[in-house]
């Protein structure tokens, strides 16, 4: 407390007062309070608010109460000088003498530093979570303890296409799906009971009208004691990943289904394919396959195996496993089937076989046929199939040269 | 082509759709209970194809068994993620992805040891 005259000069003034300005009384007695004593760093005398305030007790001779004011007191060289962060809380009252002039005022003076820098801490923490919750990339939102809206970030407005006004006073509950509603009210009824986290997908409607699924999340904050001073909410938007799985989930249903029916088809040719090589190789006449422009040996069926007895001809080009049919012109036959891919048919020829295998040609009759084999529309090789006749042309000759005589 | 490469290719084809299948169920989906049973298209692989071919292949009954860790892993994301606890069953799906490489490496050690033969 101190006691100013009415030209503001410093009349007396408390022990807690010098002890908080860290003054004497020798310091500031006599003195002007603003212009001397204390005078503001920043502001002129006439800017200065205390000056104001004065002025207007002084006037209307009504006590005058200052807002909290920073007024940072200088401090003594023996302290290192500068100045020392405060604020204030003061009023001055006007003190008449029986005339009913101003005889003095008392200013009363509070340090309210400690409360006021609290104060600012707060609105500091409350400042940065705002620009985090505006920086994210969801969709944020707060509500009291008692689950009131509070809080929505700006995402909300850009999204939906209500303004956060309309949104803090009417509900997010406007934007989402109404088939989710029953499940989101009752999951959030059950997390807020239970004061624990709560997750849930819903749908939530664009600027387009859009239903975009979301995953929301809640979170209760505690103070010291435990109590819920809060509930912080996230929305993201997984409408595309969703989207993605599902598309995903059904490319794979079809690749599955492809699948089934590519191994039903291979099991369909392939028992096919065994009856046609028992017949095959089973047959009455003979038959083979001969694959590529060297007309290699590929299957050699039991009737054409015995043409040859206890010969290794499987794999082997024609014209190495049986040599001795070069000469006669039936490699050419061949080539000319595999180039041109038309099939060749013979009745009652003459071959010269080594058929015991010991170097020593004999005449047989055939009657045959190559036929090409294609894949692909291109000739891959041919299938040879053959009787012998030898018997028959031999008796006809035979009959014949009866017939002669 | 021959009937061992179709049937790999089943079973490779058959385990990426039970994961896209696990997947699915976490993003909305339904859970396909016969799909995730043992009457769904892996398990009649196993009690057809493979026990019916590839009985005596060391793989088989690993395979089998990190099959069986998939359906547990599966079933758990399940109940994570219709108990509420979403982010941890969206999570669990790296369990699953980790038994699948296992699964997959498994198939193809298989699938390469039986063409060299």
């Amino acid at each position: 407390m101190v006691v100013l005259s009415p030209e503001y000069k410093i009349l007396a003034a408390t022990e807690a007062y010098l002890q908080i300005t860290m003054r004497t009384k020798e310091q500031i007695l006599e003195k002007h309070f603003l212009l001397e004593a204390f005078p503001d760093k920043e502001l002129s005398y006439d800017e200065n608010p205390v000056k104001a305030s004065l002025d207007k007790a002084l006037q209307s001779k009504k006590i005058e109460y200052l807002d909290v004011i920073r007024y940072d007191l200088p401090k003594p060289e023996s302290e290192g000088g500068g100045y020392d962060v405060r604020y204030w809380e003061a009023s001055h009252t006007p003190v008449l003498d029986e005339d009913g002039n101003v005889a003095f005022l008392i200013q009363h003076t509070s340090d309210v530093t400690e409360r006021e820098l609290a104060k600012l801490a707060l609105s500091e923490s409350e400042e940065k979570f705002r620009f985090m919750a505006e920086a994210m990339p969801q969709l944020i939102f707060t509500t009291d303890a008692t689950g009131v809206l509070t809080y929505l970030n700006k995402r909300w407005e850009n999204y939906t296409s209500f303004s956060l006004d309309e949104l803090l006073q009417e509900g997010w509950q406007k934007v989402i799906h109404p088939d989710d509603l029953p499940t989101v009210a009752a999951k959030w009824e059950e997390a807020f009971q239970k004061k624990s986290n709560m997750q849930v997908e819903l749908r939530k409607r664009d600027k387009d009208g859009i239903y975009r699924w979301h995953l929301c999340r809640t979170q209760p904050m505690e103070d010291n004691e435990g109590n819920i001073i809060m509930w912080v909410g996230s929305s993201t938007d997984i409408h595309d990943t969703r989207v993605m799985v599902q598309e995903l989930l059904e490319t794979n249903e079809q690749m599955a289904l492809l699948s089934d029916q590519v191994q039903f088809a291979y099991e369909k040719a392939e028992s096919e394919r065994k009856v046609l090589e028992t017949l095959f190789m089973q047959a009455p006449a003979m038959f083979c396959i001969l694959k590529g422009p060297d007309h290699r040996f590929e299957i050699i069926n039991e009737k054409y195996q015995q043409l040859y007895p206890g010969k290794e001809m499987l794999h082997k080009p024609l014209a190495e496993a049986v040599p001795e049919i070069v000469e006669q012109g039936f490699i050419e036959l061949l080539d000319g089937v595999y180039n041109t891919g038309k099939a060749y048919i013979a009745e009652e020829v003459p071959i010269m076989l080594d058929k015991n295998n010991n170097g020593k040609l004999e005449e047989a009759f055939f009657t045959f046929s190559y036929h090409p084999i294609f894949e692909s529309n291109e000739v891959s090789g041919i299938l040879a199939f053959g009787y012998e006749v030898t018997e028959q042309v031999r008796f006809r000759k035979k009959l014949q040269e009866l017939g002669r005589v | 082509m021959n009937v061992a490469q179709i049937d790999f290719q089943q079973l490779r084809i058959k385990h990426i759709l039970y994961k896209s299948k696990v997947r699915s169920m976490l993003y909305g989906g339904s859970f396909d209970e016969v799909f995730f049973s043992r009457s769904g298209p892996i398990g009649i692989w196993f009690s057809t194809i493979g026990s019916l071919r590839y009985a005596n292949e060391f793989e088989l009954g690993e395979l089998a068994k990190v099959h069986r860790e998939l359906e547990s892993t599966t079933l758990d994301l399940y109940r994570l993620y219709k108990g509420g606890h979403i982010d941890a069953a969206h999570d669990g799906l790296k369990s699953i992805e980790k038994q699948s490489e296992r699964f997959l490496s498994l198939l193809l050690t298989l699938e390469q040891r039986l063409k060299e033969v």
